[in-house]
C-alpha cells in the first residue's frame, strides 16, 4: 500500500471530530466508479492466484483499462474544469475539503500508478510476458489498499 | 547493449514505482538509477549525472520533498532536464516546480505512454 501521511492518523482524528464529510454525489462516483475498477482488477488478479499462474498480458492490459478508469474519476473529481464535463451530475461550485483532498488524492494516486507501472512494464512491446505470481499479488495489494481507504473514509465521514 | 545509453534517475519514495519503472526503462536501452529518498536522489545526481532526471513532488516518506530536490539538482546543474511527479491536486506545487526550471510535469497516476512521450522529446 501507499506509504501513509506522517500525520494521517491526525487528519482522520479531524474528520471525526470536525464531521467533515464528503459530497454525497462526489462520494457515489468516487466508491462506486473506483470501487467497481478496484473489484475488477482484484477478481481477475485473484483467480490466476487461485489457479496459481501467471496473468496473461493479454489480461493484465485489462488491468490498465480499469486504473485509468480510477485515473480518470480522481482527476475529474478534483480538476474543476473537467468535474462538469465528466460527471453531468456534478456542479463546478461542490467543493471538497482539503484534509479530504490530501488523503485520496495521496493514496489513491500512489496506488493506482503502481498499479500501473507494474502492469506496463509486463504488457509494454519491450517486455510482453505473464505476469508472475509475486507481482500479481502486489497488484491486488494495492487494490485491497485502495478499498480499505474507501472504506476507512466511508467510516470517518459518517458516510453509510 | 547500446552505446553510451541515456542516463535516467527516477525518484520516488514509494519502492514499486522506483523498481518497475527502472525495469521498464532498462528494457528501453536506457541506463537507470533510483532513489527512494531526496538526499540519496541529489548525491546520485552529482555522482551520474543524468540526462533526465523523474522526481515525485510529494514524498512524505523523505527527509526533502521533490521541490527541494528539483532545487539542489538545478543548483548543481541548471540546465539538468527535471521533470515532475504531481498530483492533480498540488497546483501550486506545479507553479512554484516551473519557477524553480522544472522542464515538464506529469499528473499522477502516470501512464506509462505519456511517460515515454516526455522523457523520447527530451531524448531525441
Amino acid at each position: 500500500m501507499a506509504n501513509p501521511l506522517n500525520n494521517e492518523e491526525e487528519l482522520f482524528r479531524k474528520i471525526r471530530e470536525e464531521k467533515i464529510t464528503i459530497d454525497r454525489k462526489i462520494w457515489d462516483i468516487l466508491y462506486n466508479r473506483v470501487g467497481d475498477a478496484i473489484s475488477a482488477i482484484n477478481l481477475l488478479c485473484s483467480y490466476y492466484l487461485t489457479i496459481n499462474e501467471p496473468l496473461p498480458p493479454k489480461k493484465a492490459r485489462k488491468i490498465l483499462k480499469h486504473a485509468n478508469v480510477i485515473k480518470k474519476v480522481i482527476h475529474g473529481i478534483f480538476t474543476t474544469k473537467r468535474k462538469v464535463s465528466l460527471f453531468p451530475e456534478l456542479r463546478e461550485d461542490i467543493k471538497l475539503h482539503p484534509i479530504i483532498i490530501e488523503i485520496v488524492s495521496h493514496h489513491i494516486n500512489n496506488d493506482t500508478n503502481a498499479i500501473m507501472i507494474i502492469s506496463s512494464f509486463y504488457t509494454g512491446k519491450d517486455f510482453f510476458k505473464p505476469i508472475p505470481i509475486e507481482d500479481i499479488k502486489k497488484i491486488l495489494d494495492r487494490t485491497k489498499a485502495i478499498k480499505d481507504l474507501l472504506e476507512r473514509l466511508k467510516e470517518a465521514t459518517g458516510l453509510v | 547493449m547500446i552505446d553510451n545509453p541515456k542516463k535516467l534517475l527516477i525518484i520516488d519514495d514509494e519502492f514499486d514505482i522506483v523498481f518497475y519503472a527502472r525495469k521498464i526503462y532498462e528494457k528501453k536501452g536506457f541506463l537507470t538509477f533510483g532513489a527512494d529518498n531526496g538526499l540519496t536522489a541529489v548525491e546520485i545526481f552529482k555522482r551520474e549525472k543524468p540526462d533526465i532526471t523523474l522526481i515525485d513532488i510529494h514524498m512524505p516518506f523523505s527527509p526533502i520533498d521533490g521541490i527541494e530536490v528539483l532545487r539542489r539538482i538545478k543548483e548543481i546543474d541548471r540546465n539538468a532536464i527535471c521533470i515532475m511527479f504531481s498530483r492533480v491536486t498540488e497546483k501550486q506545487k506545479i507553479e512554484e516546480s516551473k519557477k524553480l526550471g522544472a522542464d515538464g510535469y506529469l499528473l499522477k497516476p502516470v501512464d506509462i505512454e505519456d511517460l515515454d512521450r516526455i522523457i523520447y522529446e527530451f531524448v531525441k
